[in-house]
Parts: structure tokens; C-alpha cells; sequence
């Protein structure tokens, strides 16, 4: 033979100079400290073998904290510096009282977040027009003398009410997030505030008025008990609403639970949690409940004991004092007044589900014992979503279900026993009193003054500024997320109404793109905080810092410490000059482990431990209203009547009957398949919260949009009339703007609707149109009539072929 | 899944695969019409010649299919798996092939000793065979029912007397046999068309182009031959040019048409 | 030597990807390349009548990397034998073999190797060797938060969750001898009877 065939050799030429090429190319990579090429280095595929320089130390923390609902517990490796690899908890046992709260792709996908190329790095300064991302560096100090300048300006010229730091959910760490900012202007006189949030604007001012609280949620431990679960518009196993709680939902079935997905899409929970998945037409949830409360009412299958006893408004013999001759709940879906009978015959025109299955799915909702009706939060994002969650609790309340193992009282689901929760960086009192509708901010930049309580304006009778300032922390709201992007870039533009904008974050975002001053933020591995569960869960983080803050980029706390300096606050704001890691000690001792967690050991100890995190395993859930139900005078509801309102009276005193009824009804949308608009846009468009992203968050991840690309999801019957193939280009349109995106075909969706998954980052072309694929551009400022808030999944529009 | 695109890259393999079946073909078919006496072959120049562009056909070819390789160094460890791998006895009998021309165009040159020629020759047409017998087996495999079944290897066959005989026909020596020849590549061509269109399967108009233009090659072809055996056009050097590179394109084309059908059967 | 082998949980898989990334941050992988998959299984048609829908789609999803066969096509179909069964019983590839003719991913029915470009040599699932030689799972078994994967010698898979089901659009085990178990869907059977798309990271 002419060669001799060794068929592993050990030390070839060919091998040792290929590695030592590939090792000199990533350090090379990584010495070129220049604008864009840090990070370039550490992106080269490196063979992991090489890794064996320093010493990699794994640390326990909590995924950094964004808005999607999960609270998961991160492994993170770190050598010489950087983030090498992440894995998720893997403490034995994973029993459903304390499960391992494993992290989803947008966790374990971090490093590709942690280390773009496109992080920021210096605080940048506007040049050109405002929206046009023209920016020039300047030094920290410049940046703080010129918040200082404009803030102080601003104070003076118009006073702190003209002030405004957004919504933003980018971060809860506490020491990252919008609250360090929040603390420093209420200690330099405030700043305009606001109540709500774009998640749930509707189902939190509903459900109080039926409930009288928020915390209708038991604890999710109890599921298990349940036997038949409605998952409405609910989709957990993609947006994770609650780590585990998908996992929750599976168990509960494997206990003997039958569930049942009610969506217009074949959600990811549907395809793996429903034994049945029933398509409903978007916004007309209210008329399918309305439907099932008709049969359970008329099949007697009603809670008779349970209505008499906790119930208010259900029949005219329960209606509130002053109102003893208005329509009932009961007179509203029989249609004894308005002549309507709310059979499943007349839902089945309105929702296009069958009226068989309408009926089938009340009775198997009253009868299979305890039973839960979850409402998802989507369908509440809507025109009417007050009505929508009403009637979900009304059906929870007919039937029995509240208070017991195994139910669920419906509503925004917070959980019951137990608080705080969330965020508790102690942003202190707000001199200023008013408070706007989250949603309704571009109203109070042009027309600030003449709000008053028809806007929802809270706190005050009216606003005494339009709002001059903003300062944007942690958010992408300005323009990404708020509706109609085309009418806010514009109001932004006009530099005449708000004079001055500062958008703090970790990337030059869309709502960067429209700042005077952008300030690098960095990440939650780079700075200590704490994290807490979402609205559900029993653990708390502690996120130390792993890595340092790269260039000049520094924590959100950090950099209101900074400024406070320059106000001459920073003795009050610091408390004595905390830093990062004092309060995240300061918020486990003197916070947590003084209300809900006492046997949670002390800052120090978690510290030397790495466990990352503290979980209380839930052996016992707490059910909410259990209370309530065994005694309903001793322990009433905080209700004008104590008792759940299936009518509402504070709701019939506000006189308007047609958008804010007494009892929850279902009223047509200002834009549906049944108006007149249907003519020229004739397609629903939905956005669901989609995997790869928090939102807007990750929408720059390489993994994570390789796996889950942003696309334009239609229905066969859809794209054929309009000769779409899969893959191709469309247009999506309605008179408010139009964007362009990659069409997927899919089956999992009903004809008539399609799925523009929210958050993708607007990215304007020739002629305005979004070729980012962000739904946005299609959405409407107008707001919710009991709420104030935002009906972001209320849109109609028209698709076509895009063909440049 | 529905990819009815060729592989990236997958053109190296097409160019490959019709030029070594064209270098084994028209080795196999020289020698045996050398053999049979239907040529007589004394013309040293013509011989040396033939043998020269046999080896310089697999030298392009298997440039080409080092393109298609990650590690093209690597390449002496494909014999490693003779046991069982039909890509390691593909590349053992296109060494064993090349080989056997490289001596024959020694012996052509130096030797004239007429039973070692001989010897080289038969080892030759055995190395092709064996060639052609591997190669097909490399492509029939379980997991794409496109390529696993008698088409590939007719296929293979097909495009090796197609580019062969049109390459044996620009051998000025052919003359005596070109009736014959042109029968058998009149077939052939035929066949090799039809072999095409059968194993075509729909996809996207870029490939419906590709079939069209296979099958107006293929007729071109066809046509020619037919003109030409009838005398209509002058069977000269120039002519048969032609016809080999309309040959050559229409079985690159076909060999094309052959690799978009990579649609594994599972995933 | 064990036979390892995984559990596919396809019942309650909800494709969210989580084992795609998991081995993507574990082995360094760049965009287009991926151990694991996850694809997505759809069909079914809507049909409608006065305007409500009297049949519906169906949808699964299947989650796959290496199933480290028993009689592994890719190892007879190697020609250099870079792919082969090492000590621990696992189909691993030697790079240093590896010429990267790809010949392996037309051998393998499932799709398991992968050619990296910035290698040049192909890739494959290694059933996380460090981590199963050291009793701990695989990161993508590991990873899942419905725990729909699971990892073990074949004879304690078969033995925890029985022989599994041949599912859409797998196909014929025949003569590989896959080790992998799967808990079909509800609507597994679903695609004989009804034209069924099958689609992976394709969109790109």
C-alpha cells in the first residue's frame, strides 16, 4: 500500500497549526478594542477544549428579569471574564412543590443577547432630527450635565408634572429598571405618573369591580386538584406565564384533568396541553360565555347555594340597592329585556363556533367539578376586554367555582396569599398626585392640559402640563410598542411638544432611535439585583454580578446615582450611599425575609451558598376567596355590595350603557368583521406574545430568531384567494400604516385572522412601510372605555403580495 | 420536506459523476472496439492521444470533486472503509482506474509488448465496471427513495456510453464503425432522456426550465445523429465536436435533474 | 458497551425549541446549525359549513437529534471511518478523519449530521458524552421545561415507557435499529389519512 492508513492519528501537521491559527485569530479578535469589534472576537467558534486557561466558575442566578412571566433559575460559566456556557436549575426532586424552574430558549439563548455586537456602549448625543439615529459620543459627564440641564429645565419652565418616565418592563431586578428613576424624580419633586400597564389595562380595572381585589388567583400548586380546565386565549407553554406553569397544566392532566384551548391560533399550549382546541373568532369571547351562561342557566346547572350566598346581581331578587328594575345578569342572557335570548345559535353567527360544541363546553364546564376558566390576557387587549374578563368571572361565579381546590375565580389571577411581589426598590412617594392611563401618554404630550377625569386622569381633576420631558428607561415603548407608530414618531418629531427625550437601555432600540440622549444601560449579569416572582411563585433570586459592565455601559441604579450627585440628592437617593449590592442585601433582609419569606436565610448566606435562589415549596396552595366562600359576612368582599358582582353598580353609575354596561355583555367592536370597515379590510390581525422574544427583547438574539423568525402567520383559504404562497413577501395594511414581512402558511390559524407576532423592531423603508414586521403600525391610539387602556389586538386590515 | 432545489454545491458532484462516467465509458468502449477488431487501432498518435484525454477527463473530474469536500486533505483516509462504504470502493477503483489509463499511456509511449496492453486493458474494463458499480451504490441508499432504485445505475450507465461513444467518435480512426456507433449513441441518448423524464419530479418552475432544456438537448442530439448517419450533414471532426459538447451539456443537465431529487424519505 | 437511547415525549411537546438551544449554547453551534430539531407536524384541512368549522387541522410537534442507531447507516456509509461507535457506545465523529463530504446526511434517514462550514467537517449530537459519562442527562433532556425528553440505556427506556410508537414522518426504522422511543401525539395517526407538512427552521 502506498500509505500506511492510521485511522486516528494524534499529532498531524495539519492539526496543531489549524488550532493555533484559530486561537490567534479569537484573541486577535478580542484585543481590537475598537467601535464594533469586542464582542467579534468572542463570536468565532472556539473549540471548547481550548477553554482550560483560567478557572471557570459556575454561578447560580436568576434569568435576567424581563416581562415574559417566568422567573427561572440560570447556571451561569464564567471564565476569564466572560460567559461561557448557561444551563438551568438542576436541583433533584423537580416535585410539584418545588419544581426546578427551568429556563426557556430566550434564557438559554442569553450569551447571543449578552455579547451583540450592537450593545451599546457610550452615552450617545442626538445629531440631525429627532427619529432620523444620527448620534455623536460624548463622555458620561457630558451626558449627566445635559440631564441635568434639561430635567432642571423642564422643572422650572413647567414644573414636574411635565415630566414623564414611562412604562417599561425591560427589567425587575430592581437595581436595573425604570424605578431608580422613578426614585430620583420623587426626590427632586416628582414626576407625572401613571396607572395600568399594557399587559393587562383592562382585566385590572375589571376585575376589582367584580371582585374587589386582584389576587383572584389560587395558588397554581392547586391545578393538580382540578378536573376540567378551560385555557381561554391562554397560552403559557410560549410565553410562560409563571415558570412551570405549562408543566402545572400537564400535571393537572395527568391527575385526570380534561383541558380545552379556546384561540383563534393552534397555540403552542393547544398542540401540548388540550385534549380539545375550539377556534373562536377574536374579540368575541364575551358572546361564547354569554352563550354558556344561556345553557348552564337553562339546564339548571347553576351553583344555586353558592349564587344566593356570595352573589350579587345575578336575578332581580340579588340586585343592589337603586337599582333593584335594571337588568340583571340573569335577564341579560335569558334576553328578557332586550329581547336577545343569548342561546349558543346566536353566539355561533358571532364567535363561528358551532353551537353543539358551545353547549357541550358549559356543560362540561359546570359539571366537571372543580373546574377552571383562565383567562389569557390577549383577549383583554381589546376594545371591549372589561366585558370579556366579566364575563369569564361571571361564569366562575354561576357555577360554583371560586374558593374551592381545583377552581379559579377568573380576572387578572394575581396570587392570592402573600405580598409583595414584583419590583420592591422602594421608588418612594410621588409629589405629584396626577396619574395618566399608561396607554394614554401621546394624549398628555399634545393635549396634557386638557385632561380631566373623561381620560381616566386619577390623582388630580386635570393635568396641569402636557408632558415636556421623557425620560425612557428600560422600555421600548415610545416607538415599538405603543400603538400607531406612524402618529407617535410624528407627535415625537415635533420637537416643539416634547422638548426632551433620554432613553436608557442596553441597544439602540426603535424608541432609541427617536432620543436626544441615549444612555448605555447594562445587563442584569453585570450588576447586582433581586428578583421576584412574576405575579405567581414562591421564590426569590439574587442576581449578583458575574461579569463587569463592558465600555462604559452602567447599571440603571448606577446611573441615577450618578445624576443624583449632580441634584444634590444622592445622600437621600443612595440611602447612605447603598450601591447595587447594598440594596439588593437591604431588599432580601429588610423586605422579603420581613414579610413573605421569614425563613428565607440571610443576604450573606445566599450569597456564600450560590444556590441563586430561595424557594418556599408550596405543599398547601392557598385557593383564593376560601374565605369568602365558607363566610361570606365575616369575610366580604371589598365590594360596594361584599359580595362578587355580576352586576356592578359603580359600573351603572357612570351612565353609559352601550361601552360600560352593569352586568358584562358583549358588544360588538369599533372595528370587527360585522362593521362596515370589513369591507375594505377584511382580515382580523392578532399579535400573540411570541417564543423567541420578551416582546421587544431578543428580537436581536441569533438563536432565538433562527428557531422562531418573524413572520406574518395566514391560513391556506386566506393566502390562496389572495395568491400568497408560503414564503412570500405581503404587504399587511389599514389606514393607519402598513409594514412587510415573510408570509407563513400555517394551518393553525382560523380563516379570516392572522397572527403578527408583537415586538419586532420597526424598521422603516421607502414610503414609511414598517419592513421590520412590527404590528404596530397598525394598531389604535383609541382607548378602552372603563379602562382607559390599550385594545392593541382590535385591528382590521387587508394583506396583499409584496412584491419589490 | 419538499426541497425539489439541488444542494449547494452539489454541482461539483454533477460535474464529477458525468466525467468520470464519461472517462470510464469511453475507456471501456475504445478498448473494447480496439478488441473486437472494429477499429485498428496502429495510429500511435491517436492511441496516446486517447489515453492522454482520458486521464485529463479524470483529472478535471476528480479537481472537481475535491471542491465539494470540507477537508480536502484529508482525502487519502477515504480508503479506510472498504468493508462497508460505497464512497471509499467508489475512490478505490477510480485510483485503481486512473491507474491502469496512466500505464496504458506508458505503455502506448514506451512499451510495445502487446499481451501487457492487453493485461492493462481487461484490469481497465473490470476497474470501470467497478466504478460504475460503486458509484451507483453510493447513491442508493435507504434513506432517499429518489436515488434507490434501477434508474440511478441505468442512469449512470446511460451517460457513460453516451459521452463515450461521442468521444470515441472523434477518434479519426472510427470511421469504419461510425454507422454502428451512431446506432448504439442514437439509443442511448434516447434512453438516457427518457431515463430523465421518468425519475423528474414536480417541483418549481425553475426546474420544469431544466427538463425542457434537457429534453431539447437531448432531441438536438438526437436530430444530429440522425442527419448525420443519413449524411444529411458531413460527419466531420467539427460536426462531431458539436454534437460530444451538446451531449456533455444535455447529460450535465440530466445529472442535475438527478440531485434535486435528494428528498430524504424520512427527514 | 450500553446502548443509549432517548424518550421523545411528543404528547406533550409544545416545539417552544428550548433542547435546540440548550445544545446550541452547550457546543458552540452558529446559525444554521443544529444537533437537535424540533419539527412541526400540520394537516388536516378547515371545513367549513354556515359558517362555522366542522373539521379542524391537527398539529404535533417531534424533537430529534442523533438516535444512535444500532446499526448505523452513517457509520457503514463513512468513507474514512471518522464516523464510527466509540467505547461508550455512542456514534461520534473524528474530525481529524472527517473530510466533510457530507455522505453521512444522505446515509442518515433522521438528519442528524450536519455540515459546519467555519469546520469544514461534519457535526453530529454527541449525547453530551461529558455529561452522561459523569451520570448526569444531556443538556437538551435537561433543558426541557415540560420534561418531555429523557435519556437512559435503552433497556431502561423500554423499560420506564414501553417500545414507543413509529411516528409521521419518521421513517421505517428498517435496518438502522434507531434508539429512540416515542410517545405519539393524540393526532399521530392523523397524517395517513390527511396530507401533512412537515417544517423546520426553514424560514430563513
Amino acid at each position: 500500500m502506498l500509505f500506511s492508513f492510521k485511522t486516528r492519528p494524534k499529532n498531524s501537521f495539519f492539526r496543531t497549526n489549524r488550532r493555533a491559527f484559530l486561537k490567534w485569530s479569537a484573541v486577535a479578535g478580542t484585543s481590537l478594542l475598537g467601535e464594533n469589534n469586542l464582542f467579534s472576537g468572542v463570536f468565532k467558534p472556539y473549540f471548547p477544549e481550548e477553554n482550560k486557561t483560567g478557572e471557570e466558575k459556575i454561578i447560580r442566578t436568576g434569568c435576567p428579569a424581563h416581562n415574559c412571566g417566568g422567573r427561572c433559575l440560570l447556571k451561569v460559566h464564567v471564565k476569564d471574564g466572560l460567559i461561557t456556557r448557561i444551563e438551568t436549575d438542576d436541583r433533584p426532586g423537580d416535585d410539584i412543590s418545588d419544581p426546578q424552574l427551568r429556563a426557556c430558549i430566550r434564557g438559554r439563548a442569553y450569551r447571543k443577547r449578552q455579547y451583540h455586537p450592537g450593545r451599546l456602549k457610550y452615552p450617545l448625543l442626538r445629531t440631525g432630527k429627532r427619529g432620523e439615529g444620527g448620534f455623536k459620543r460624548i463622555s458620561w459627564d457630558e451626558a449627566y450635565e445635559i440631564m441635568y440641564r434639561e430635567i432642571s429645565g423642564v422643572i422650572k419652565k413647567y414644573g414636574n408634572s411635565a415630566i414623564f418616565i414611562p412604562y417599561g418592563t425591560g427589567s425587575y431586578t430592581n437595581t436595573n429598571g425604570r424605578w431608580p428613576a422613578v426614585r430620583l424624580m420623587n426626590l427632586l419633586g416628582g414626576s407625572l405618573g401613571y396607572y395600568n400597564s399594557y399587559s393587562w389595562a383592562c382585566t385590572n380595572i375589571a376585575t376589582p369591580y367584580v371582585y374587589g381585589t386582584l389576587n383572584t388567583g389560587n395558588q397554581r400548586q392547586d391545578w393538580v386538584n382540578s378536573k376540567y380546565i378551560i385555557m381561554w386565549g391562554w397560552n403559557p407553554a410560549e410565553m410562560k406565564d409563571g415558570t412551570n406553569s405549562d408543566y402545572f397544566i400537564r400535571k393537572a392532566r395527568e391527575n385526570g384533568a380534561k383541558t380545552v384551548c379556546i384561540d383563534p391560533r393552534q397555540s403552542m399550549s393547544a398542540v401540548a396541553l388540550a385534549d380539545e382546541w375550539i377556534p373562536i373568532r377574536p374579540g368575541t369571547d364575551a358572546a361564547m360565555m354569554s352563550a354558556m351562561a344561556y345553557v348552564i342557566i337553562t339546564e339548571k346547572l347553576t351553583d344555586n347555594d353558592f349564587i344566593k350566598r356570595c352573589c350579587s346581581g345575578y336575578d332581580d331578587s340579588q340586585m343592589p340597592a337603586g337599582c333593584e328594575n335594571e337588568e340583571s345578569y340573569k335577564d341579560y342572557i335569558l334576553g328578557s329585556r332586550d329581547g336577545v335570548p343569548k342561546t349558543p345559535e346566536w353566539a355561533e353567527r358571532i364567535t363561528a363556533v358551532p353551537s353543539t360544541v358551545i353547549a357541550c363546553i358549559a356543560r362540561e364546564y359546570a359539571t366537571r367539578k372543580p373546574a377552571i376558566l383562565y383567562q389569557g390576557y390577549g383577549m383583554q387587549r381589546r376594545a371591549f376586554g372589561e366585558q370579556t374578563v366579566r364575563a369569564g368571572a361571571a361564569l366562575a361565579a354561576i357555577t360554583g367555582n371560586i374558593g374551592i381546590p381545583g377552581g379559579w375565580a377568573s380576572g387578572l389571577g394575581s396570587q392570592a396569599g402573600g405580598e409583595p411581589f414584583w419590583s420592591v426598590f422602594p421608588a418612594g412617594e410621588n409629589p405629584v398626585k396626577a396619574r395618566i392611563p399608561v396607554f394614554l401618554w401621546t394624549e398628555a404630550i399634545i393635549r396634557g392640559k386638557e385632561m380631566g377625569t373623561a381620560e381616566g386622569i386619577k390623582g388630580a381633576d386635570k393635568l396641569d402640563n402636557n408632558i415636556k420631558l421623557i425620560w425612557c428607561v428600560a422600555s421600548n415603548i415610545l416607538i415599538n410598542q405603543h400603538s400607531n407608530i406612524n402618529r407617535t414618531a410624528e407627535i415625537l418629531r415635533d420637537e416643539s411638544l416634547v422638548e426632551f427625550i433620554a432613553v436608557q437601555d442596553n441597544f439602540l432600540t426603535p424608541s432609541a432611535m427617536f432620543a436626544d440622549l441615549v444612555l448605555p444601560a447594562c445587563t442584569q449579569f453585570e450588576t447586582w439585583g433581586v428578583e421576584d416572582g412574576w405575579k405567581f411563585g414562591e421564590e426569590v433570586f439574587l442576581t449578583p454580578k458575574i461579569v463587569d459592565p463592558p465600555f462604559e455601559t452602567k447599571s440603571d441604579y448606577r446611573i441615577c446615582a450618578d445624576l443624583s450627585r449632580k441634584f444634590g440628592v444622592w445622600e437621600q437617593f443612595t440611602a447612605g450611599g447603598k450601591d447595587e449590592k447594598a440594596w439588593a442585601e437591604w431588599i432580601i433582609d429588610e423586605i422579603y425575609r420581613k414579610t413573605r419569606f421569614p425563613e428565607m436565610p440571610a443576604f450573606s448566606e445566599l450569597e456564600k451558598s450560590n444556590a441563586g435562589v430561595y424557594v418556599k415549596p408550596v405543599k398547601d396552595p392557598v385557593i383564593a376567596f376560601s374565605d369568602f366562600r365558607n363566610n361570606p359576612e365575616k369575610y366580604p368582599l371589598k365590594t360596594p355590595t361584599g359580595r362578587i358582582e355580576l352586576f356592578s353598580k359603580p359600573l351603572f353609575d357612570m351612565n353609559r350603557p352601550d361601552e360600560i354596561p352593569a352586568v358584562p355583555k358583549y358588544v360588538q367592536e369599533w372595528e370587527s368583521p360585522f362593521g362596515k370597515e370589513a369591507g375594505k379590510y377584511p382580515l382580523q390581525a392578532i399579535g400573540h406574545h411570541y417564543m423567541p422574544r420578551v416582546h421587544s427583547t431578543h428580537f436581536n438574539n441569533e438563536w432565538t430568531t433562527e428557531a422562531f423568525p418573524q413572520l406574518v402567520f395566514m391560513n391556506k383559504a386566506d393566502a390562496d384567494a389572495r395568491k400568497i404562497r408560503n414564503g412570500d413577501f405581503v404587504k399587511v395594511w389599514n389606514d393607519r400604516g402598513a409594514l412587510v414581512a415573510k408570509c407563513r402558511i400555517t394551518s393553525g390559524i382560523m380563516p379570516g385572522v392572522i397572527d403578527i407576532p408583537q415586538g419586532a423592531w420597526y424598521k422603516p423603508g421607502k414610503d414609511g412601510i414598517d419592513t421590520g414586521g412590527n404590528i404596530n403600525m397598525l394598531t389604535t391610539e383609541r382607548w378602552t372605555a372603563l379602562a382607559k387602556g390599550n385594545p392593541q389586538h382590535t385591528i382590521m386590515v387587508q394583506v396583499e403580495k409584496y412584491n419589490n | 420536506m419538499n426541497t425539489t432545489e439541488m444542494e449547494k454545491g452539489s454541482i461539483f458532484l454533477v460535474l464529477f459523476t458525468v466525467l468520470m462516467q464519461a472517462a470510464t465509458g469511453f475507456f471501456i468502449l475504445k478498448e473494447l472496439f480496439i478488441y473486437t477488431g472494429y477499429c485498428s487501432c496502429n495510429d500511435k498518435v491517436l492511441n496516446i492521444s486517447s489515453s492522454a484525454a482520458t486521464g485529463i477527463i479524470i483529472l478535471i473530474a476528480l479537481l472537481t470533486a475535491l471542491f465539494h469536500l470540507g477537508k480536502p486533505l484529508n482525502a487519502i483516509y477515504t480508503l479506510n472503509n472498504l468493508k462497508s462504504s460505497w464512497l471509499s470502493r467508489e475512490i478505490f477503483f477510480v485510483l485503481i482506474f486512473s491507474a491502469i489509463v496512466f500505464s496504458c499511456f506508458l505503455t502506448d509511449i514506451f512499451l510495445k509488448i502487446k499481451t501487457v496492453r492487453l493485461i492493462f486493458s481487461l484490469a481497465g474494463i473490470i476497474a470501470g465496471t467497478g466504478l460504475i458499480i460503486s458509484m451507483s451504490g453510493i447513491y442508493m441508499l435507504n434513506s432517499v427513495p429518489l436515488w434507490n432504485n434501477f434508474s440511478t445505475p441505468a442512469g449512470f450507465i446511460l451517460t457513460a456510453i453516451v459521452t463515450g461513444t461521442s468521444l470515441l467518435l472523434l477518434m479519426k480512426e472510427a470511421n469504419k464503425t461510425d454507422s454502428f456507433l451512431y446506432a448504439v449513441l442514437f439509443l442511448a441518448i434516447l434512453f438516457s432522456a427518457i431515463n430523465s423524464i421518468l425519475i423528474f419530479s414536480t417541483g418549481n418552475l425553475r426546474l420544469y426550465t431544466l427538463l425542457v432544456a434537457r429534453t431539447i438537448l437531448s432531441l438536438a442530439a438526437i436530430i444530429s445523429v440522425i442527419l448525420i448517419y443519413f449524411s444529411i450533414i458531413p460527419n466531420k471532426i467539427p460536426v462531431r465536436l458539436v454534437l460530444l459538447l451538446i451531449l456533455l451539456s444535455s447529460e450535465v443537465a440530466g445529472r442535475i435533474i438527478f440531485f434535486t431529487n435528494y428528498t430524504k424519505g424520512g427527514l | 458497551m450500553p446502548e443509549y437511547a432517548f424518550f421523545i415525549n411528543s404528547s406533550v411537546c409544545s416545539g417552544c425549541k428550548t433542547c435546540q438551544i440548550a445544545c446550541k449554547d452547550k457546543n458552540e453551534l452558529s446559525k444554521g446549525i443544529n444537533w437537535r430539531r424540533v419539527y412541526e407536524i400540520e394537516g388536516g384541512n378547515w371545513k367549513e359549513e354556515n359558517g362555522v368549522f366542522t373539521s379542524l387541522p391537527f398539529s404535533y410537534f417531534i424533537s430529534l437529534s442523533c438516535q444512535n442507531c444500532a446499526n448505523p447507516e452513517c457509520v457503514k456509509a463513512c468513507p474514512t471511518t471518522a464516523m464510527h461507535v466509540n467505547a461508550n457506545g455512542i456514534v461520534v465523529i473524528d474530525h481529524e478523519l472527517c473530510i466533510g463530504c457530507k455522505y453521512c446526511a444522505w446515509a442518515c434517514p433522521y438528519g442528524a449530521p450536519r455540515y459546519d462550514p467555519l469546520k469544514k467537517v461534519m457535526t453530529k449530537c454527541n449525547l453530551c458524552e461529558d455529561y452522561i459519562t459523569k451520570g448526569l442527562k444531556p443538556s437538551c433532556v435537561a433543558s426541557c421545561p415540560m420534561r418531555a425528553l429523557d435519556f437512559g440505556t435503552y433497556n431502561e427506556i423500554t423499560a420506564k415507557y414501553g417500545s414507543g410508537e413509529n411516528v409521521f414522518p419518521l421513517p421505517d426504522p428498517g435496518t438502522c435499529e434507531p434508539r429512540i422511543v416515542i410517545k405519539p401525539h393524540k393526532d399521530y395517526l392523523k397524517p395517513c389519512k390527511e396530507h401533512a407538512y412537515v417544517t423546520e427552521n426553514e424560514y430563513n
